[in-house]
């Protein structure tokens, strides 16, 4: 084909006409690549414990241990973790997440007694967005907070999962969502094993 | 052309039926077409093509909206459902129509130079409309097709998703798009009764070329976004978004089998989409029949010029001496108020130092350097980054599209050559680099909360862009300014190696930067250090112009061979 066949209007539709086939298995490609696309998502953490000041630490291990203190050092400590700034409570967030030795059970149930919708949007944030390792870890952080809210919060995540069809993210949620209701179920005075 | 009326085909019989002649309703079409694919504004107004060009205007359109539609989608893959995709599509679609129909309005819709190629034709009205109608349909069609073409085959890929998705998506991005673009002709032509301004319409053409640049960009900040916002956003979309004309076409899309609701929403939009295109029929077709000869053609608007012996205002007055220097700032600013292509050409140029402050920002990589533990890097990768576009906009001072007119300037008697390049150099940096700067200052004050460490670094990249101004208007402001036309190519390729020494020293101004960081003092003594340079670049690119007339002896490829005479 001349440069003048090209130029000519059959030549340009022609060369229009291929640019489309040549989508095909451009699209095609991304569609094979689900997989990989799917995997690929995840948070990234930016939090370093060993980077943090020494008010900060401080801070961290008051509300781990804000159950053994008393009443007013309790509410001292839920104050402060109020009036952080969003970046520094996602620090703590991620701090939680990334560090599990050792284990600090009772800071997501301060974390969202003090906040509760900053570190459940968050924990959801994590399920939606986190590879399956940080979904299961913001799971558990839904599950130890024991906020009234959290049966919803993991009814609504495990619609979503469902709905979209990923199947491993729903068979997490909804294993956290089933024990969530029997422990709900066994604290609940009016539940069916505590009538007489 | 080849023009068979004796096909006698079913289409030939329906035209006929309907008072259309076959034969010229043909050949209209086929040179519509032809003048399509040469003669798009798009490519006009952003240099991209000419008519001998193997890659027409129309092949370069059709595929940057075919890489609109497969890298949004690319984004969106995997990341959100089924209903989000489609609404997002959709929405981007519709936009990208809206602006090409009304980028491409004269050619598409009322061309008044049609009346001198064939207004002396016998050519019936209705068959003229006919073939009128038919180039705008082809065109509309063929940016809905390349536009929605990938989001309906990867988004058939989504796990919420069937094989339906794409025969549905199709049909809600049709009507929608439909809609949209037989909307736009109507509030053009029966509700203002005028076309597009020439400037509107420029714009446009650089709004979708912008577009591209957001994508790629924004791209980048999709997948870097820490907050993850995107995906957020799918999650917690607010459900009266499915009560909108866009919801309701994703809904459509999304229809996995035969649904009530799908199908009334389908129903419904062919009605509407048909109402409002035979409404464009008829208001075009009426049209056409009343186009007289220069009634339908416009004059492009110019701003005033100032009143004779006085240039520029008070500001003018403070900046810059009367003589060279001052006409030389006023030519510059009065060229890039008027010219729409410059200046467009010179803030795309800008595009990357904006690009890189936002993500800076949005990805929180934007940390303050006096800071002890933080990590400055992409900070003074900002910074130094603002030197980057200024060879290119000193470059497209040499090019106009009143070019021709150069020879008034090359007669003129100005024999200070230093003071009038200092002239378009104190125009570029006030006209472009003192916004950046600013905006740059309130970014980092904004970010830091520290003002006096952001005009620090503001000063530090303020010295650099000094320098580098002083350098490229010795290297790039050779010759005549404004004398050229733009070639393809020649917007940045005779600069391509000035502007890479450009950047290595502003890589190593940058380095300089973080290891001076480290010692006491440092930024004091960096500060110094620039300040040095910029004097002593200021003094040889002095001496060097004052050695030189202005423009002796140097024609630019834009000369006009009749002045040369």
């Amino acid at each position: 084909m001349t440069l003048d066949e090209i130029r000519s209007l059959r030549g340009q539709m022609l060369a229009t006409a291929c640019l489309f086939l040549g989508c095909i298995p451009l699209s095609a490609t991304v569609i094979l690549c689900r997989s990989k696309l799917e995997r690929s998502m995840s948070e990234s953490y930016t939090a370093n414990y060993a980077m943090f000041s020494e008010s900060q630490k401080q801070l961290l291990e008051q509300i781990e241990n804000s159950n053994s203190q008393t009443e007013d050092e309790h509410s001292k400590v839920q104050t402060a973790i109020l009036c952080l700034l969003p970046e520094h409570k996602e620090l703590i967030y991620q701090d939680w997440t990334i560090r599990r030795d050792p284990a600090r059970p009772a800071t997501p149930g301060q974390l969202v007694a003090a906040d509760e919708a900053f570190f459940l949007r968050r924990a959801a944030q994590s399920v939606v967005c986190g590879d399956s390792q940080q979904r299961a870890r913001a799971l558990e952080f839904i599950e130890l907070c024991a906020s009234p809210r959290n049966i919803d919060c993991l009814q609504r995540l495990a619609d979503w999962a469902r709905h979209r069809q990923l199947r491993e993210a729903y068979a997490q949620i909804s294993a956290a969502l089933d024990r969530q209701r029997i422990a709900a179920e066994n604290t609940d005075p009016f539940g069916p094993d505590r009538i007489p | 052309m080849d023009c068979d009326a004796s096909s006698g085909g079913v289409l030939d019989r329906t035209l006929e039926r309907v008072g259309v002649d076959p034969r010229m309703y043909r050949a209209l079409v086929k040179a519509y077409l032809l003048i399509d694919f040469r003669n798009q504004q798009f490519g006009r107004a952003t240099s991209t093509s000419g008519p001998r060009e193997i890659l027409t205007p129309l092949f370069t359109v059709t595929g940057q909206n075919l890489l609109i539609g497969l890298f949004v989608s690319v984004g969106l893959f995997a990341r959100v459902d089924c209903f989000f995709f489609a609404l997002v599509m959709l929405c981007v679609s519709m936009l990208v129509t809206a602006s090409s129909v009304i980028v491409e309005f004269n050619e598409i819709v009322l061309d008044p130079d049609d009346l001198t190629i064939v207004g002396h034709q016998p050519v019936p009205v209705r068959t003229y409309s006919a073939a009128r109608v038919t180039n705008l349909m082809a065109y509309v069609l063929l940016t809905i097709a390349a536009l929605n073409f990938c989001p309906a085959i990867v988004g058939a890929g989504l796990r919420d998703a069937t094989w339906t998705f794409t025969l549905w998506y199709s049909a809600a991005a049709l009507i929608s798009n439909l809609v949209v673009a037989g909307g736009i002709i109507l509030v053009y032509h029966a509700v203002l009764r005028e076309h597009p301004t020439t400037q509107t319409r420029d714009l446009l053409a650089w709004v979708q070329t912008g577009a591209m640049l957001l994508l790629g960009y924004g791209a980048q900040l999709v997948i870097r976004d820490p907050r993850q916002s995107l995906q957020m956003l799918a999650y917690e979309l607010p459900q009266w978004v499915k009560s909108t004309p866009p919801g309701w076409m994703a809904q459509l899309a999304i229809m996995t089998g035969v649904e009530a609701r799908g199908l009334g929403i389908l129903v419904a939009g062919m009605v509407i989409s048909g109402a409002i295109w035979t409404l464009v029929v008829v208001r075009l077709s009426a049209s056409y029949a009343m186009m007289e000869p220069g009634r339908s053609a416009w004059s492009g608007f110019l701003p005033p010029l100032t009143a004779p012996g006085e240039l520029g205002g008070r500001l003018l007055r403070w900046i810059s001496p009367p003589g060279p220097e001052r006409t030389a700032w006023w030519l510059c600013r009065t060229f890039l108020q008027r010219d729409y292509n410059l200046k467009m050409r010179c803030w795309t140029s800008m595009a990357i130092v904006m690009a890189a402050i936002a993500m800076g920002w949005m990805t929180g990589k934007l940390s303050d350097p006096f800071l002890p533990n933080s990590d400055p890097v992409f900070t003074l990768a900002c910074l130094y980054l603002m030197t980057m576009p200024l060879p290119q906009i000193m470059h497209n001072l040499n090019f106009s599209k009143d070019h021709q007119a150069s020879w008034v300037l090359q007669i003129a008697p100005i024999a200070n050559r230093a003071a009038f390049v200092g002239g378009l150099r104190k125009a570029v940096l006030c006209h472009f680099m003192v916004p950046m700067l600013l905006f740059l200052f309130v970014v980092l004050t904004t970010i830091w909360r520290q003002p006096i460490h952001a005009a620090g670094c503001t000063l530090a990249a303020a010295l650099v862009v000094l320098g580098v101004s002083w350098a490229a208007s010795a290297v790039v402001l050779k010759s005549t300014p404004f004398a050229a036309p733009l070639a393809r190519g020649e917007s940045f390729g005779p600069i391509a190696l000035f502007a890479s020494v450009v950047g290595t020293i502003a890589a190593g101004v940058g380095l300089l930067h973080f290891f001076l960081l480290k010692v006491p003092y440092g930024f004091f003594m960096h500060l110094i250090l620039l300040s040095v340079a910029v004097l002593v670049t200021r003094f040889f690119v002095q001496r060097s112009l004052s050695s030189h007339t202005l423009l002796s002896g140097q024609r630019s490829s834009g000369m006009i061979s009749g002045v040369e005479t």
